[in-house]
């Protein structure tokens, strides 16, 4: 076996050149060791991989490139001027000719660096061709033209060819003497070949896959002339039969492993990494939470269902439980993209990065940053002309102030975007302190209280609470209330609020009662009014419950006070919320006067303004009792009439409660009448009879024992 | 960012997909990336009588970018959470862009 894998023993002769090691089968070892030389070779020949593998050793060249002034481009590049490839073809055959001459004269041109180069893409030759077709068509110019020359180089080859222009200087053989004493063998040639190759090449290292093809190259010139003096025409024959036999096999061969390992090679680990990181960067930013804010707090609340529920929390569709289990993993990839995010950070305004000679441009947009499809100029009249405490999110500031609904619904996007960090602030509370770094705890405690109490003051301010009374109608904090997004963010304030402020929300509520749109009698007419009593019943009143039933009794009085006087008891008592707050202080101060819980029972002094107000109370409501009915209501609704008559017949004297009795006869005997019929299912009758007796209990009585008239 | 945060807690609901060219699509939701590409299991086209050609298909992949409508399941969408999700989105867009 030679090198070229056939036998190279001339007939008659036993061949010498069997050399070990130079199989032409290589090892899949080898074929790697070749790649990565091919490689080597490639960079250190400017083939410059080094631009697509700026993973870790980018120098940041590219945010030197002018990004600006290139406004003109779309003119500069109108049209076909710039149509490089047409017109390359066009001057395909000139630059074939001028090749062909430049050869001529300069024998030792381009010929090795081009050949070697065009090596590397000989396994794929026919794609390469496609791909290029006119590079690679002047690029075979370069092997015609060999071959043309060689044919010359053969002619002048009788007259002497050590002064051949193509073979005479030592580019492909260094010592031309080799060619001045015939050679012995084909093998000893190839010795020859691989000496003058390995001098010519860079190194003894050069890879030899690069080689076996030059050699080939230089075999099929050998082949030619240096075999004729030599060989007989039928040698020649049968060496170039064997020779397109070692093609065909060669050829058989990488067809096969270009289909064991199509891909192979195809992108270094690096350009996996590479497109990786961009792929994740879309993905990870420096703040996961705030970013897939909706998934962990949905899975955090689902998991606390269902651990309520008794069942084993689930991770599906969030990654909470995920992302703790692969902290260190999902840190790592973080930190990686930290240097990109920060990158496209650092250049918000630039969403794309044309790179030098790039036929495409490089987005950078993100999910925070996507591309722009709608260009809306913004509006240049200003619509707060009207209001000059609405556009702005000032503290509210004594003068006039709007309360126009658009600039309700910004003050309370205000209220909630405090509220919102005040909950962030919440979960990130530092931990308690561990020993051994109180001192460190307690500055991170001291701090975290400073920021929350800045920002619950500034929560406190975007309420509007302590705007005084009567300036604008109706009150900037109602106004919010009267919103249900108004309504629905309050339970979440109350919990940020210190006992003082929630006092003083709860007077100033009180104090406004009447213009609450929940207040209005026609509420219970439409759809909308009712959900907006169901919304406030749901979210104002049952934190505001919890509240006063901690409140001592002078707070309960004055607040009752404030109620009574600043609102017409008749017109807050036909609604539902109203009669609850009622209810809620009667009920209070019934409870305290009676002295239970952990409250002092009050003083003489407090009784007795307690009973004063009760009096004038009921004196408003007493000839109005029935009208508190709502018409139509449901049996459910009723319950809160109930509920209010029960609690003001607690506290009432014996007058009192006859003329309670008087003033709801009708109603009590309707609903006995009513439970007693066959017309109601047991369960309803059953709870008209409850209703009733919420308040005839209340007076020591009970359904069973009225009487009704049949 | 939001809407895939949203989708994601909607992996293994059913919902139907309405695509773009009227076709709608019953199934599981598989899963969902942050281009809201949507991959669907136990398909069943609505119309079955309009596409039989659907009839053998048992799962789908279906490009985020061809998705008109997607019905959702009221149970397990939190629209309070969602507010503040899109309070939270909006907080965090660069001041100048609307």
């Amino acid at each position: 076996m030679s090198f070229f894998g056939f036998d190279t023993t001339l007939p008659g002769r036993n061949g010498p050149g069997v050399r070990g090691g130079t199989n032409a089968t290589l090892s899949l070892e080898e074929q790697h060791e070749l790649d990565r030389q091919v490689q080597r070779y490639a960079l250190e020949t400017g083939e410059d991989f080094e631009i697509y593998d700026y993973g870790e050793k980018y120098d940041n060249l590219a945010d030197e490139l002018e990004e600006t002034r290139d406004d003109l481009n779309d003119e500069t590049f109108a049209g076909t001027d710039f149509d490089f490839a047409t017109s390359t073809r066009q001057m395909a055959p000139t630059l074939k000719q001028e090749e062909e001459q430049y050869l001529k004269q300069h024998p030792a041109a381009e010929a090795p660096r081009r050949s070697s180069f065009a090596s590397l893409w000989e396994t794929d030759q026919d794609g390469f061709k496609k791909g290029l077709p006119e590079p690679s068509h002047a690029a075979s110019s370069i092997w015609g033209s060999l071959g043309s020359t060689s044919a010359k180089g053969v002619d002048l080859g009788a007259q002497g060819f050590v002064q051949d222009p193509v073979f005479g200087t030592g580019t492909f053989f260094s010592g031309s003497t080799a060619f001045n004493k015939a050679p012995s063998s084909l093998a000893e040639i190839e010795d020859q070949l691989r000496r003058t190759a390995g001098v010519q090449s860079q190194g003894p290292q050069q890879q030899e896959r690069k080689m076996m093809s030059l050699e080939e190259v230089e075999a099929a010139l050998m082949g030619i002339s240096t075999a004729r003096p030599v060989m007989t025409e039928a040698q020649i024959a049968e060496q170039q039969a064997q020779m397109a036999k070692v093609a065909q096999r060669r050829a058989d061969r990488e067809a096969k492993q270009t289909e064991s390992a199509k891909y192979n090679g195809l992108m270094t680990q690096s350009d996996k990494d590479f497109i990786n990181r961009i792929q994740i960067s879309q993905l990870v930013t420096d703040d996961p939470y705030a970013d897939d804010f909706y998934c962990q707090v949905y899975t955090a609340i689902r998991n606390r269902h269902l651990q309520q529920m008794g069942l084993p929390g689930t991770s599906s569709g969030g990654d909470t439980n995920g992302g703790r289990r692969n902290g260190r993993a999902e840190q790592r990839i973080q930190q990686q993209v930290q240097r990109i995010v920060s990158d496209a950070k650092r250049n918000p305004k630039r969403t794309n990065v044309t790179v030098q000679g790039a036929l495409g441009k490089i987005a950078l947009n993100s999910v925070l940053n996507p591309r722009q499809l709608l260009q809306v100029s913004r509006r240049t009249t200003t619509e707060s002309s009207g209001s000059s405490a609405g556009s702005s999110p000032k503290p509210p500031s004594p003068g006039p102030i709007s309360t126009k609904s658009h600039t309700v619904l910004s003050w309370i996007e205000n209220i909630y975007t405090v509220v919102l960090a005040l909950e962030q602030k919440r979960r990130q509370q530092p931990p308690p302190p561990r020993p051994g770094e109180e001192q460190h705890a307690a500055e991170a405690i001291r701090e975290w209280n400073e920021e929350y109490a800045v920002l619950a003051q500034k929560m406190w301010r975007e309420l509007r609470i302590t705007v005084p009374i009567g300036m604008v109608h109706p009150h900037p904090f109602i106004a919010i209330l009267n919103f249900s997004k108004g309504k629905k963010v309050i339970p979440r304030v109350l919990r940020h609020l210190l006992p003082e402020q929630t006092l003083t929300l709860l007077t100033m509520l009180v104090a406004n009662f009447e213009s609450l749109n929940v207040c209005k009698a026609d509420n219970y007419s439409d759809a909308q009014g009712i959900q907006e009593t169901e919304l406030f019943m749901n979210t104002i009143v049952p934190p505001l419950l919890g509240f006063v039933s901690e409140t001592p009794f002078r707070i309960v009085v004055g607040l009752l006070a404030l109620f009574v006087e600043r609102n017409n008891m008749v017109w807050v008592a036909r609604s539902k919320p109203g009669l609850a707050f009622l209810t809620l202080f009667l009920s209070r101060a019934e409870t305290l006067k009676q002295g239970q819980g952990n409250f002092m029972v009050p003083d003489e002094r407090e009784v007795a303004q307690w009973n004063e107000l009760y009096n004038r109370l009921f004196s408003q409501l007493q000839s109005h009792l029935s009208s508190l009915f709502i018409p139509k209501a449901t049996v459910v609704d009723d319950v809160f009439v109930w509920r209010f008559l029960a609690a003001l017949a607690v506290g009432a004297s014996v007058e009192q409660q006859h003329v309670l009795v008087t003033g709801v006869r009708e109603q009590v005997l309707e609903n006995v009448i009513a439970a007693k019929s066959s017309r109601l299912t047991p369960d309803k009758a059953a709870q008209r009879i409850a209703n009733v007796n919420l308040f005839l209990h209340a007076l020591g009585l009970d359904a069973s024992q009225v009487t009704v008239p049949m | 960012m939001l809407f895939y945060s949203f989708f994601k807690t909607l992996v293994g609901q059913q919902v139907t997909v309405e695509l773009k060219n009227d076709l709608a699509i019953t199934g599981l939701l598989v899963s969902v990336d942050q281009f809201l590409n949507i991959k669907l299991d136990n398909i069943k086209v609505v119309e079955e009588s309009r596409y039989p050609h659907m009839m053998a298909v048992k799962n789908c992949f279906i490009r985020g970018s061809v998705v008109r409508y997607v019905q959702l399941p009221a149970a397990s969408v939190d629209t309070a959470l969602l507010q503040d999700a899109a309070r939270r989105e909006r907080q965090q867009q660069p001041a100048g862009r609307k």
